[in-house]
């Protein structure tokens, strides 16, 4: 099956690991059903597009490899029912990238990620702390990116696949 | 929209599951107790705001915009990363 969004052309989504999140991302609730595209050019990053309308898409990022500590958020009771979790069970945490103000690069909403759980279940979870910022930059235009032999430290993470 | 008066540890029901406590009053603060089963979200207002505010901008984001900072992530490491 493919579907067409304006900005990523035709998809594919056959392959494409399918994310349903009971009643939707904050503000776009009518969309509940979402597919995880993964294109190289694109990697980290991928795209969540909304099944029942290809033209709505995020992008979205494991935000561990542009942070100095691990990301870790608390879930509530109301989190772990709607994700199905299991006792003890954990999620995978996808932050959602804006876009840059005034030219500056994207950036990662720390307080709103995604929650998907192993079942493909995913919710948008609120995070009441200060140290969670909405805009985390994934790099800064002032500072150079490259800092030598070190730098492709965090490029490990291209390999994680989830869901 | 439905406006209550209610003194310092009463009570307001909404539904068969949700009760709102009036706990604390001080100053211009009030404390509301809130229970509610656990697959009721319960979020102050504003942050539930930015989050809205923010999706939409999200939604916004050009494949180019994207690429650009992927192709940075892909030479090299954001610069907030430390050496581990």
């Amino acid at each position: 099956m493919r579907i067409a969004n304006g900005q990523l052309g035709e998809i594919d989504v056959r392959s494409a690991p399918a994310l349903h999140i009971p009643g939707g991302l904050i503000g776009f609730e009518d969309h509940e059903r979402y597919y995880l595209i993964d294109r190289e050019e694109f990697e980290p990053f991928r795209w969540l597009v909304a099944a029942d309308d290809p033209q709505l898409a995020f992008a979205v990022v494991d935000p561990d490899p542009f942070l100095d500590e691990p990301y870790v958020v608390a879930l509530t009771e109301a989190d772990r029912t709607i994700l199905d979790l299991e006792e003890g069970e954990g999620v995978r945490l996808l932050a959602l990238v804006s876009p840059g103000e005034r030219g500056e690069p994207p950036t990662l909403n720390l307080k709103g990620p995604i929650a998907v759980a192993s079942n493909g279940i995913a919710r948008q979870i609120l995070v009441y702390s200060s140290k969670a910022p909405l805009r985390h930059p994934t790099s800064s235009a002032h500072e150079p990116v490259r800092r030598g032999a070190r730098g492709r430290q965090g490029v490990g993470v291209l390999d994680r696949r989830a869901a | 929209m439905l406006i209550l008066t209610r003194k310092l540890g009463e009570n307001i029901r909404i539904g068969d599951n949700v009760r709102i406590i009036v706990l604390d009053i001080k100053g211009g603060q009030v404390k509301l107790g809130i229970d509610a089963p656990a697959s009721v979200a319960v979020h102050r207002e504003e942050i539930y705001e930015r989050i809205r505010e923010e999706n939409r901008r999200a939604s916004g984001i050009s494949s180019r915009a994207l690429r650009e900072v992927a192709q940075i992530f892909q030479k090299g490491r954001p610069p907030t990363r430390r050496p581990t």
